[in-house]
Parts: C-alpha cells; sequence; structure tokens
C-alpha cells in the first residue's frame, strides 16, 4: 500500500512539478515533503499552505448556512508558478491536504488537478 | 531540566532505548540511533484514541493489531494489512500522536531516566532528527500563542458562548465537534481525548474560537489530565526563546598602537542561536581536546542513567 514517500514521489511525477508536501491543516504541521518550497518556506514563522486552507474553509460564502459543505481544491495562480491544494475527503484523510507547487511553463493545470484527484483518492481507504 | 536538553545528549550519542518521564506527566521519549521514533504523554490522546475514539477504526480491530504485533514490534503493519486504514494514515496519525507528546513534554522541567534498548511496539518507521521535532514544538507553542495569548485557557472548561451577536456563523467540523461536545467542565484535553482528535489542534481551535468570540475562558477544569498539564506548566522552565536570526558577533577590529602595529583580532565565537541549542565552535588552538561544554552533557546523560 502507498506509503507518504510513495505518495509524495507519485504527485512529483506531474510534470512540471516543484514541490509537493502533505500537510495536517488544522494543527499546521507538515506530514511529508519533497522537492523544493517556494521561497522562504524554510522560515519558521512564515506561514504554510495550512493558513490558506484555514482561511477557504472559514469562509462563510463555500458553504451553505445550516448545511455541511465540502472544499475539494484550491488554485492559486502566482507570479511564481501555481499553488494546488487538494483537500482529502475521508477518515483521518479528512485533515490532510496535498500541497504541490507547480511551474507554469511545464505545468498544466487542468490536467494537475485531475492527477491530484486521482492520487488522493489512493491515500484513503474506503 | 527541560525534556529536550535531556534528550540532547543521547541523540548526540546516537543511543537506541527510551527516556522515560518519571514524574507528571509521565511519558517517554523513544530513539534509534540517535534520532526520534516517538513520543508519547498520558494526557494527550495518543494513537489508540485518535484512531478508535475518532470513529476510524473499531476498538476490537485496534486490539487486534495490538495483540498480533505488539511483541514483533509491527503494530503500524498489522493495522495496514487488516485492509481497515491506509498506510498514509497511520504513518499520519503516528506523527501527529509523536508531535502531540512532544509538545506537552519537551519544555518541562522533569526528572527522566534512560533505558537502553527499548522500541515501541507501533514498529514505526519514523527518525525525526531532535532539532527538527524541536522546530516543530516552536512552531506550535507560536501559533498557539498567536491564536490566544492566555495559556490557562487549555486547562479551563469549554465554554462555548451562550448567545451569539451577530446573524449567523459557519464552523468547521472540528469546531462543531468542540461545540457539540463541550459540556462547560471539559476542557480541550478532555476534548481531545473524548473526540480522538490530537491534543494540540483542539487547543489551538478552541484558542482560535476564543478569538472570535465562539468560545468563553472558562473556569479551570477538574479533570486529573487537565490539573497535570497546568501543574507541569507551573513548574516549566522559562519559554524557550523566539528565535532570532542567526548573529555573528563582530570581530574585533584590530587597534592599532601608537607605533602603527596592529594586534591581531582576538578569535571569534560563532553563536547560532537555532532551535533553542546554541553551538559553539572550538576556539581556535583547542582542536585537539573534546570541548568541556560535550563532555559536561555526557557526564549528564550518564548520570540520568542512575
Amino acid at each position: 500500500m502507498l506509503s507518504i514517500e510513495d505518495c509524495l514521489r507519485q504527485v512529483m511525477a506531474i510534470q512540471g512539478a516543484l514541490g509537493a508536501s502533505l500537510i495536517d491543516y488544522p494543527s499546521g504541521s507538515t506530514i511529508g515533503a519533497v522537492g523544493r518550497g517556494p521561497i522562504g518556506a524554510d522560515d519558521p514563522t512564515a506561514k504554510s499552505p495550512a493558513h490558506l486552507v484555514h482561511a477557504t474553509v472559514d469562509t462563510a460564502a463555500f458553504a451553505t448556512v445550516g448545511e455541511p459543505g465540502h472544499v475539494e481544491d484550491i488554485v492559486i495562480t502566482a507570479g511564481n508558478g501555481y499553488h494546488v491544494v487538494r483537500l482529502l475527503q475521508s477518515g483521518i484523510g479528512g485533515r490532510l491536504v496535498l500541497y504541490l507547487w507547480l511551474d507554469r511553463l511545464h505545468g498544466n493545470l487542468a490536467m494537475t488537478q485531475m492527477s491530484l484527484r486521482s492520487i488522493s483518492e489512493q491515500l484513503v481507504t474506503k | 531540566m527541560r525534556l529536550r536538553d535531556a534528550l540532547e545528549p543521547w541523540c548526540a550519542a546516537e543511543f537506541s532505548g527510551a527516556l522515560r518521564v518519571i514524574d507528571a506527566p509521565g511519558g517517554s521519549v523513544y530513539i534509534v540511533d540517535g534520532l526520534i521514533e516517538y513520543a508519547e504523554c498520558p494526557v494527550v490522546s495518543g494513537v489508540d484514541r485518535l484512531l478508535t475514539a475518532s470513529g476510524r477504526l473499531p476498538a476490537d480491530a485496534w486490539r487486534a493489531a495490538l495483540a498480533a504485533g505488539r511483541t514483533r514490534l509491527r503494530v503500524g503493519d498489522e493495522l495496514v494489512a487488516s485492509g481497515l486504514i491506509s498506510r498514509v494514515e497511520v504513518e499520519t496519525v503516528v506523527l501527529l500522536a509523536l508531535y502531540d507528546a512532544a509538545h506537552v513534554l519537551f519544555d518541562a522541567a522533569v526528572e527522566v531516566r534512560f533505558e537502553p534498548g527499548v522500541r515501541h511496539p507501533l514498529g514505526v518507521e519514523c527518525r525525526l532528527d531532535l532539532a527538527e521535532v524541536c522546530r516543530e514544538v516552536d512552531r506550535r507553542k507560536r501559533s498557539l500563542v498567536d491564536a490566544w495569548p492566555d495559556a490557562s485557557i487549555d486547562t479551563a472548561a469549554v465554554v462555548p458562548a451562550r448567545r451569539l451577536p451577530n446573524q449567523f456563523v459557519a464552523l468547521t467540523a472540528l469546531q462543531w465537534e468542540v461545540v457539540a461536545n463541550a459540556d462547560r467542565r471539559r476542557s480541550p484535553i478532555d476534548l481531545a481525548r473524548l473526540l480522538g482528535r490530537d491534543t494540540y489542534t483542539v487547543m489551538l481551535e478552541v484558542r482560535r474560537m476564543a478569538r472570535v468570540g465562539l468560545v468563553e475562558p472558562g473556569r479551570p477544569g477538574g479533570s486529573a489530565a487537565a490539573e497535570s498539564v497546568a501543574e507541569v506548566r507551573a513548574r516549566t522552565a522559562e519559554p524557550p526563546p523566539i528565535l532570532p536570526p542567526p548573529a555573528l558577533l563582530e570581530p574585533i577590529e584590530p587597534v592599532p598602537y601608537a607605533d602603527g602595529a596592529e594586534l591581531e583580532p582576538l578569535p571569534h565565537r560563532v553563536v547560532s542561536a537555532g532551535n533553542g541549542r546554541a553551538e559553539r565552535s572550538a576556539p581556535i588552538g583547542f582542536d585537539d581536546q573534546i570541548s568541556e561544554e560535550i563532555l559536561l552533557r555526557i557526564r549528564a546523560g550518564l548520570a540520568a542513567l542512575r
């Protein structure tokens, strides 16, 4: 069965992938990371993608009042590349997110989103 | 001395075994060849509650894996082999439990005892540098303080606001769990155990909710776990320093004598304040001797064996 390292290696195999990590967003802890992080990622006071996920799920606009909702992925187009955050859906995985930093020239966003969706489905059983 | 300082000589000397915490709150840190394999502490939720109390695994599946795997140190593998949970989930839960325990223990001033050769039955493949775990613990402490500065909220009863001043609120799943299970007596530590969530995340979420007014700081909780943590914090050594950027001491400028001859600049020490540990390079001329500092630390580590 896939280990964390295998999963991140699969993510890094996506064309244009610069760096990938698996993050537990409620605690903000990085569970695993490969490749490069954007400049400043090593700074311990810098905000990790976990903050991005918090900001998103905390935003009432993405849910309907009174109904449970869910966010599937977050894509940010920045000067230094695409930042794609895929939220895993079930079990303990429900708190994990896959974060991928994708090169703008060599990466294809739509294909990347599809690949991330299929990789994330393999990470949680049932 | 703080647990992280007591751990340091064992890790530096690449020992394998368990550093046991003798007084409250109890717990152990397991190291293999000087790298941290696992950490546990009775007041935090722990792997078993993270899996069973959260509803992710039925309790008998956990018990079966424990029975099958504990003597051969492969409980983790047994869990994956059962087909009920993925390897990534097991590795994640183990890491979260490790950081959870480290967060409570690392800055606690406790008596310790080292047991060489002991391994944890989970059979984890995790091998972390002490420095990495210290960094993560410091990051977690900083996040807690940023969310809400008063640490007593972690051991006080969680009291959701009776009424909201505005028309509606959106809650995340975790916030709902906290609010729905808060009985005005349970502290974040108790809620975490009940819900099968890691203790740190519940502490952080309660602090975040207090910041936006969803939760009021309650009175000190009565549970043994909460009291234990409060007591350990009260006795703890001063908090770890907020990390300044690594600084180099300026070399002393050569002072010209009246007759124009310059003094040699004195050899300077590089002090880097990363990770709460100060490293000093040996002063020039002392390379052949082991620095006294290392000898003292080895002696402290051996004394802990007693």
